[in-house]
């Protein structure tokens, strides 16, 4: 049993959500997996399906279009699973705080495990974030 | 709809892993072959003109540059020129060759990004890992310069927040010869046998088509449009560096093209960064403070627009002497080549739908910020609808 | 005797897959410049996956949808663990190469008409590319391993090709025939698989993944079981039916075999999956009707006409 926690710390694999995100912190998700930062070397990889995922990483201020294809996204991940957002529109709103299309941060929608600020955050600092979720990976029961 | 062809919808978004962006390309596809091509957008919509019109001058500085984070310095950058030719304010001729220093090293790291994803796109991993591996140097630069690797503000209502140091200096020149080195080995991986067979004659995008569509930047300059903002509107320093660099222009239009424009134009960034640290002034000089911009811009309205990485970037601005915008309007290049795309994606097999999709680099994020893009985007898709449902009786 | 070593030579296969997987990203890792996952990366997504929750989609067919991940890495895994039997020389079957190539066509063919049973339109699309890049490359594929083993004596099996490589050496370097052959196989390889360039079934930003798109949990790790073990068993079969050295002792001998394996699979899937564009599905009936099919056929005639 304790070899299944621990495979699921050390193989986080993640799917991303751009809800309306700017693709600041987006091109900064794909810089944590590039050779300087290398998240691979942690198990982390980049899936392209949520059938696949473990951690679901959401950016940007959630928006009236992108609410339902971020929630559905996460429906479609199978248990267990952690939420991250990224950067300071998932964590706030940043500066789209009172836009009309604006349905609040990634918190109000889906429960959050982690949350990465900055605007875009540093992939050191992302890399951080993501093994705090895969910690939580390990602690969740399937 | 044709007897005996067994059509299938598929939904080419909005999480894609091609597309990355929520953007949804709904395809028609016959077998391999893709009959239609309809694009939806309006995901990553967030009502920035709007947003734009409840905040005062300065603050919109920091909503633009949040319009897209990869070309973070484009949208400031035309925004800070929209509005000083409101207020009339000269900024220092320094600041312009940091602007303009800084908009070529955000080139400089699109294009490398760029480079990436489309090998990213063609199942060529190494190929990202190499672009995303040297684009990192550019980073460190801007984050050395700037405190931020993306997110940077170096633009400020008649002048810059940051001045260049001779150390940073100093890095920029190893960097202006680095640079020309990856270009001569990206030129050179573009034209490795695989890449070459997956890029060459597909997507092509006529001169006819290029100039119909009105599409901008690369995309239209890898379709024989002579035609690039830095060199045909010089602004900050490009007036002055107008001899260091040159346009590269292609004919052939096709998806290897644009990836060879974009190469040639990382020497060329290359060249521009290097004129402009030869001459680069010393009159530092800081900008008024944000209290002071408030009060002094009259009511007016002005145009401006800047050659960002994906092309033309074009902003009008209104004010209302009161320290706020009456009205900010946005054009981005990719808004601008998104009817170059419709074409280029007519009757493409399946398998070059992403290396298409990704030729003209898209930035849905820059898109999608107007309430008039959704009514526009309405309109412009039936005209798709018509281009490219050859073949499929729904349109015809 | 014999079930009891296929018994014991399935975990074994399995285990050896999974670890190639590891060399391979490690090794990929590596030459992109990148640290690189540790070697037993492939084992903790596997048991990651096995403990993960079942999903199966409402519009799927359900009993195909949910036991063709588990056949099809039940039938890889036993075409693995006949190849060990072969090589250890108890099991003397005549065709027994033949046996083990079927087996590994019907693991990827029941594992594409599972994920496209799931009803998602690019799993569709998936089993139809899937079945084309199928036949077009096991053709050749086929041709050369029965080039290889014609020789032999029980004729087409394994045991029959070891025994005639320990008498003359490598097949490869000991027959015009042999060295086409095997030029022949490692280009089948990176089809067998499922990796860059002609990763056409599973091409992530083509197809999402393809047929796998919808399995999640155990069921994808069963089907990426299947996949690994598809691979290094087409790699093990390369090395142990062109490439046996005699070395004196058999333990010897084996793991030389098995070193040869990763290195045939290092070169013909890691590094060349790694340094190329993906190619079209077109290109993929295209490149295998020509090349390896004229090397395959070319094997074969240089058999025969060794014969005569």
């Amino acid at each position: 049993m304790v070899f299944v926690s621990r495979s699921r710390a050390k193989s986080p694999w993640i799917f991303q959500v751009n809800a309306a995100s700017c693709n600041g912190c987006l091109i900064e998700l794909l810089a944590a997996l590039s050779p300087r930062y290398d998240a691979e070397r942690l198990g982390c990889v980049l899936v392209g399906s949520p059938r696949h995922a473990d951690i679901l990483v959401a950016m940007g201020p959630v928006t009236s279009k992108t609410l339902p294809v971020l929630v559905r996204a996460y429906r479609q991940m199978p248990e267990p699973k952690v939420t991250v957002a990224l950067g300071t529109c998932a964590v706030s709103g940043g500066v789209f705080v009172g836009s009309h299309v604006f349905e609040g941060p990634v918190g109000k929608v889906l429960p959050v495990d982690v949350y990465i600020g900055g605007c875009p955050p540093k992939p050191e600092a992302i890399l951080r974030g993501l093994m705090k979720a895969a910690e939580k990976l390990e602690g969740v029961r399937g | 709809m044709e007897v005996g062809r067994r059509l299938t919808r598929l939904p080419f978004g909005p999480l894609h892993p091609a597309t990355k962006e929520p953007a949804l390309l709904m395809l028609t596809v016959d077998g391999e072959r893709v009959v239609e091509a309809e694009l939806r957008l309006g995901y990553v919509y967030r009502g920035i003109e709007a947003l734009a019109q409840t905040r005062n001058i300065v603050q919109v500085l920091h909503l633009v540059e949040r319009v897209c984070g990869i070309c973070s310095h484009a949208h400031p950058f035309c925004y800070v020129q929209a509005v000083e030719s409101v207020a009339g304010i000269e900024p220092p001729g320094r600041a312009l060759y940091i602007r303009t220093i800084v908009a070529e090293l955000e080139r400089l790291q699109n294009h490398l990004l760029w480079m990436g994803v489309l090998g990213y796109q063609l199942g060529f991993t190494a190929l990202f890992m190499y672009a995303w591996r040297v684009r990192e140097s550019v980073l460190d630069i801007l984050e050395e310069m700037t405190g931020n690797r993306i997110m940077r503000g170096v633009n400020a209502i008649g002048g810059v927040r940051v001045d260049l140091s001779d150390r940073v200096k100093a890095k920029m020149e190893a960097l202006v010869k680095d640079a020309r080195k990856w270009a001569a080995f990206l030129s050179d991986v573009l034209h490795d046998k695989t890449v070459e067979a997956r890029l060459a004659g597909v997507g092509v995008l006529t001169r006819s088509d290029a100039v119909s569509t009105g599409a901008v930047g690369p995309t239209a300059r890898a379709s024989g449009v002579d035609f690039d903002v830095r060199r045909d509107y010089p602004h900050a320093a490009y007036e002055d560096l107008r001899g260091a660099f040159s346009v590269p222009v292609l004919s052939s239009g096709d998806a290897l093209a644009r990836a060879e424009v974009r190469v040639a134009e990382l020497a060329e960034s290359a060249n521009l960064l290097e004129a402009a640290l030869d001459t680069l002034p010393s009159d530092r000089r800081s900008p008024p403070p944000p209290h002071r911009v408030l009060r002094e811009v009259p009511e007016g309205e002005s145009v401006a627009k800047v050659e960002a990485p994906r092309g033309e970037l074009f902003y009008y601005a209104r004010t209302d002497g009161k320290g706020f915008l009456k009205r900010l309007r946005i054009r981005t290049p990719t808004l601008a080549n998104l009817p170059a795309l419709a074409v280029m994606l007519k009757d493409v097999e399946l398998a070059d739908v992403p290396a298409v999709y990704a030729s003209i680099d898209p930035c849905i994020s820059c898109t999608e910020r107007v309430l008039v893009v959704d009514a526009r985007s309405g309109a412009w898709r039936e005209t798709s609808l018509r281009e490219l449902g050859k073949g499929c009786g729904a349109a015809c | 005797m014999l079930a009891l070593e296929l018994l014991a030579a399935a975990p074994l296969i399995a285990t050896a897959s999974l670890l190639y997987d590891g060399v391979d990203r490690k090794v990929r890792a590596r030459m992109q410049g990148r640290v690189g996952p540790p070697l037993v990366q492939p084992f903790y997504d596997f048991v990651k996956l096995l403990s993960k929750d079942r999903i199966v989609p409402r519009a799927s067919a359900r009993l195909i949808y949910t036991t063709s991940p588990l056949l099809s890495s039940a039938l890889a895994v036993t075409a693995g663990s006949l190849l060990l039997a072969g090589l250890a020389g108890s099991l003397r079957v005549p065709g027994d190469v033949v046996l083990i190539l079927s087996l590994l066509t019907v693991a990827s063919l029941l594992l594409m008409v599972g994920g496209a049973s799931s009803g998602n339109p690019y799993a569709a699309v998936s089993l139809a590319r899937g079945v084309s890049v199928l036949f077009s490359y096991k053709v050749p594929m086929m041709i050369s391993v029965i080039a290889a083993s014609a020789g032999g004596a029980p004729l087409l099996s394994v045991a029959g090709a070891v025994e005639l490589q320990r008498k003359s050496g490598p097949l490869a370097l000991s027959s015009v025939s042999g060295a086409l052959a095997l030029a022949s196989f490692l280009l089948c390889m990176p089809s067998e698989g499922e990796v860059t360039p002609f990763d056409v079934t599973t091409a992530e930003t083509e197809v999402v993944y393809g047929f796998m798109i919808e399995y999640g949990g155990p069921y994808l790790a069963l089907a990426k079981l299947a996949k690994s073990v598809s691979r290094f068993t087409a790699a093990l079969l390369a090395s142990s039916l062109f490439l046996y050295t005699p070395l004196g002792s058999r333990p010897v001998e084996l793991a030389a075999c098995a070193l040869g394996a990763v290195v045939l699979a290092l070169i013909s899937i890691t590094a060349l999956g790694t340094f190329v564009a993906r190619v079209r599905v077109r290109q993929v009936a295209g490149f295998y009707l020509r090349l390896p099919m004229v090397l395959a056929l070319g094997a074969l005639a240089a058999l025969l006409l060794g014969r005569f």
